[in-house]
Formats: C-alpha cells, sequence, structure tokens
C-alpha cells in the first residue's frame, strides 16, 4: 500500500556531512526514482538546523543521511558471527550490517553517541564512509582504494575484487583549527581527544593572565583611524587564514602519507602475503598531483584518482533504502 | 540494507493537512449520508406514491361497483315502488272488485294478471250477472267475455274474461 503511494508522492532527500565548522548539504527532490532538482549549500549549524525545519514543514516525505566518521567501526570478508569471534571482536558491543560478501560493524556506543550529537536534525539514515569507497570500485584484485576528505582519510584494501580484506580510517588533527566561536562546543565533548583539546583551551585563556594584552589590544584599537585600515587589517587576516588553510594541507597530506603508510604495513604484516598491484583514490574538492606522486612513491603503486561526490552517493544510498 | 538506523517514521500529510483532510472527510460523509437519507427517503416516498395509486385505482374500481350497486339498488327501489303501488292499487282494485260482486252472485275463483281478470263463479241466473256485474265489470275493462254453463241445480256456473288494453 505504502509503496503504491509512494509512487505518487515526492521525497526529499537530504544528505549532510560535517567539516570543521560547517555543513556541507545536498537536497534532492525525488518523485518515483527520478530526480526532479538537486542543490547543494553550505550552512553553519542554526542555519542548518532552520533548512532542515523548512524542509519538513514543505514536505513530511524528507530523509536526511548522513555517514559517520568515527573510529570504532571496520570491515569483516564475512558475515559469520563465528569470524566476529574469530577476530576477537565482542557482538554484544556491535552493530553488524550484512552486505553480500562481506559486513561492515560499528560500535553501538559510537552509534548512540552519534545520534545524540544530531538530536536536532532526525537523522534517518547513518551510512558508513566505506561504502563511499566499496560503491565505486573497480574489478580489480589486489587494490588499495583510499579516500580523502578534507577531515578524515579511509583505506580500504581488495585482495579478492568482490570484498574487501582491510579497513581503516583515520581523523586530521583538528585543534588549531577548532572553531572557537561554536557554542555547541561543549555537546561535542565525545572522546578523550576532545577533552584534551578543552584542556588545552582553558590553559591558553590561563596564559592571558596580563592585563597588559588587553590594553595593547586597546591600544590597536585606538590605532584604527580610518577604514582603510580596517580593510587592510581584514586582507592580513585574510592572507592569514589562507596561511593557515596552506599549512592545514600540508600537514594533513603528511598525516595521510603515514596512515596510508602504516595502513600497508599493517596490511602487509598482519592480513596477506598478496602484493598490492592497483591503486585509486577518491576525492570530492581537490587533488593535487605533487600529493598523488607522494603517494606512488610511498606505495610502489600507481595511483589513479577519481573525482566523487559525497553527498550524492549518500543520496542514492538513501534512495536505496527508501525503496527497500 | 546499507544504514546502520532505521528511518523515522513519517506521515504521508503534515500535521495541519490532517486536520483539514479530517475536515473534508467528515463533511462529505455527512454529505453523503444525508444524500443516502435522501435517496431513501424519496425511494420510499415514491414506493408510497405507487401504492396509493394503486390504491385511487383500487378506490376508483370500488366507487364504479358501488355506483353501479347504488343504481341497481335505486332501480330496485323504483321497482320496489311500483310494484307496491300496484299492489297497493291491485288491493284496492281487488276490495273494489269484491265490493262490486253482489249478494245472489258467489265468487269461486279469481285471476289476476298484469292486464287481465279472469272471474270464476255462480250465478241463479245468467240476468242476475248480467245486470249487476256486468256493467261495473265493462266499464273497468275494455273488453269482457263471458261464458255460461248450466248446472245440474239449474243455477250458472259462469266463467268472466276481462282484459284491459293500455292506450298505445
Amino acid at each position: 500500500m505504502f509503496k503504491l503511494i509512494q509512487y505518487f508522492i515526492k521525497e526529499t532527500l537530504i544528505a549532510f556531512y560535517k567539516t570543521k565548522d560547517k555543513y556541507i548539504v545536498q537536497k534532492k527532490e525525488v518523485k518515483n526514482n527520478k530526480i526532479l532538482s538537486s542543490e547543494n549549500f553550505e550552512f553553519k549549524e542554526k542555519e542548518f538546523i532552520k533548512f532542515i525545519n523548512s524542509c519538513f514543514i514543505e514536505n513530511t516525505q524528507t530523509y536526511i543521511s548522513t555517514i559517520i566518521d568515527t573510529f570504532n567501526q571496520g570491515i569483516v570478508d564475512s558475515c559469520s558471527h563465528s569470524k566476529y569471534k574469530e577476530l576477537g571482536i565482542n557482538l554484544d558491543n556491535i552493530k553488524i550490517l550484512c552486505l553480500k560478501d562481506y559486513s561492515i560493524f560499528i560500535g553501538l556506543y559510537e552509534i548512540n553517541q552519534f545520534q545524540k550529537k544530531m538530536k536536532k536534525f532526525k537523522i534517518d539514515y547513518i551510512f558508513s564512509p566505506y561504502l563511499l569507497i566499496d560503491l565505486n570500485k573497480k574489478d580489480t584484485n589486489n587494490s588499495l582504494y583510499i579516500l580523502l576528505t578534507d577531515s578524515f582519510i579511509i583505506i580500504l584494501i581488495y585482495e579478492d575484487a568482490k570484498k574487501p580484506k582491510y579497513s581503516n580510517i583515520y581523523h586530521f588533527k583538528l585543534e588549531d583549527n577548532i572553531d572557537k566561536t561554536t557554542s555547541d562546543e561543549e555537546n561535542d565533548i565525545d572522546t578523550f581527544d576532545d577533552i584534551d583539546n578543552l584542556v588545552d583551551d582553558i590553559e591558553e585563556i590561563d596564559d592571558i593572565e596580563e592585563i597588559d594584552d588587553i590594553d595593547d589590544l586597546n591600544e590597536d584599537i585606538d590605532d584604527v583611524d580610518s577604514l582603510d585600515d580596517i580593510e587592510n587589517m581584514q586582507t592580513d587576516q585574510n592572507d592569514d587564514s589562507n596561511i593557515q588553510e596552506e599549512i592545514s594541507d600540508v600537514k594533513n597530506e603528511i598525516e595521510s602519507l603515514d596512515f596510508i603508510k602504516n595502513s600497508i604495513k599493517d596490511y602487509y604484516e598482519n592480513y596477506s602475503d598478496n602484493f598490492l598491484e592497483y591503486g585509486y583514490i577518491f576525492y570530492e574538492d581537490e587533488m593535487s598531483d605533487k600529493f598523488i606522486t607522494h603517494i606512488e612513491n610511498e606505495t610502489f603503486l600507481e595511483i589513479k584518482k577519481e573525482k566523487i561526490d559525497i553527498l550524492s552517493i549518500i543520496n542514492d544510498l538513501a534512495l536505496k533504502e527508501i525503496n527497500v | 540494507m546499507y544504514s546502520f538506523t532505521k528511518a523515522n517514521k513519517k506521515n504521508i500529510f503534515a500535521e495541519d493537512t490532517k486536520l483539514w483532510l479530517i475536515f473534508i472527510g467528515a463533511i462529505s460523509s455527512m454529505m453523503i449520508f444525508f444524500s443516502l437519507f435522501l435517496v431513501t427517503k424519496s425511494y420510499l416516498y415514491k414506493k408510497d406514491i405507487k401504492n396509493f395509486k394503486q390504491q385511487i385505482t383500487q378506490n376508483n374500481k370500488q366507487i364504479n361497483d358501488f355506483s353501479k350497486k347504488i343504481e341497481f339498488i335505486k332501480k330496485e327501489k323504483i321497482l320496489y315502488t311500483k310494484i307496491s303501488v300496484n299492489n297497493e292499487l291491485l288491493k284496492d282494485g281487488v276490495k273494489n272488485l269484491l265490493d262490486l260482486i253482489p249478494d245472489p252472485i258467489t265468487l269461486t275463483n279469481i285471476k289476476i294478471e298484469k292486464n287481465s281478470l279472469y272471474i270464476y263463479g255462480i250465478t241463479p241466473r245468467q240476468d242476475v250477472y248480467n245486470i249487476l256485474l256486468l256493467p261495473p265489470l265493462k266499464s273497468i275493462f275494455t273488453d269482457t267475455k263471458t261464458n255460461f254453463y248450466q248446472m245440474d241445480n239449474g243455477w250458472y256456473s259462469f266463467e268472466s274474461i276481462n282484459i284491459l288494453k293500455e292506450d298505445k
């Protein structure tokens, strides 16, 4: 009955993921599996909540989907529970998603925490980022797949072209880039890393013990004589932020290379003796050839790069879920 | 299944749309109910009209029958009155007739028909009859015939046939 009704109603699919200070969003309107419209947005948290609410008012059939990028998830090349026991994974604390030839697991705690953190959005579907690679995989054996985003990097290695054998995820260290204006920072405390960051922040605040600093600030304000000065200050600030971004990118690249190197080492040591033959890297925004060369030098593989639309994939997965 | 979670329950309609739909539904069902009521009523009225028409036809037929009966009874009444008058007249006539009979003549039989009178009797003599009885009979009837038969004792038995012809 619902399927019949579904034939006539329009569904709004909203896929999003959070970067350090904003939400990257894609809104698709779908009717009878045909895409009517597709729009991409970037929002701050408050705007995003408003946007979600307006979507729900506009259409009750709104589905919100995202990916969960927590560490405590991985793949096992079988759906069998005995395989999990073999690997020493406690079945009581995880949720297993059995796919055709393999399974993805995630800690129940992670899921609950994620849902609590995102409770303002009424999320319908939470997908593993490993699916983003799996849905774009090639028919080649012994292949290394890398998915690189602004906030994390994941690796899947396929010994057999059909099912992945190795998975790993890494989050880029963001402590230098945390947006200190975010009011919900307290709500984001979900890992020990976050607590450490907070302690660091408090120490920084303690450092401002001299009133001289405030005096200096006052002097700076006094120095601002004209609008030109303000503009100059702004351009200086922009330059600073650009430099910071570049530094952050280089840092991410170094961390990525280390992570890829360590993952391959882990794979050869603990999972397979077969040498990797193919390498693919999926990215969304930009990918420098220089970075690809670095990876090739580290992995001794020819790396093919491929641009993917993460939000589109998330929405496609959501559509598949709706049609199940 | 690709998602770690299941989708939240979705309503097909928004809350205010639901209210509107309930309202429209209630109004529609009331209208349907009312129209059904009207249809049923009109059906029953049509049925009643049909029955009444049948009844009217039957009543008309009965009225016709009664009219015929009344007419018949009226005719019977007229006939009764006529008969009664005739009887009264006959009674008077018989009384008058018997008053006409003179003492010497004895009647043995009288037969009265619609336009005729048959008298049978005994008379001592033919002239007694001819003088005392014949003249009043002649004055009443248009045609009078009398036959005499002599009896052993010398008296005469007579037969008088009197016919009254109505004017055409």
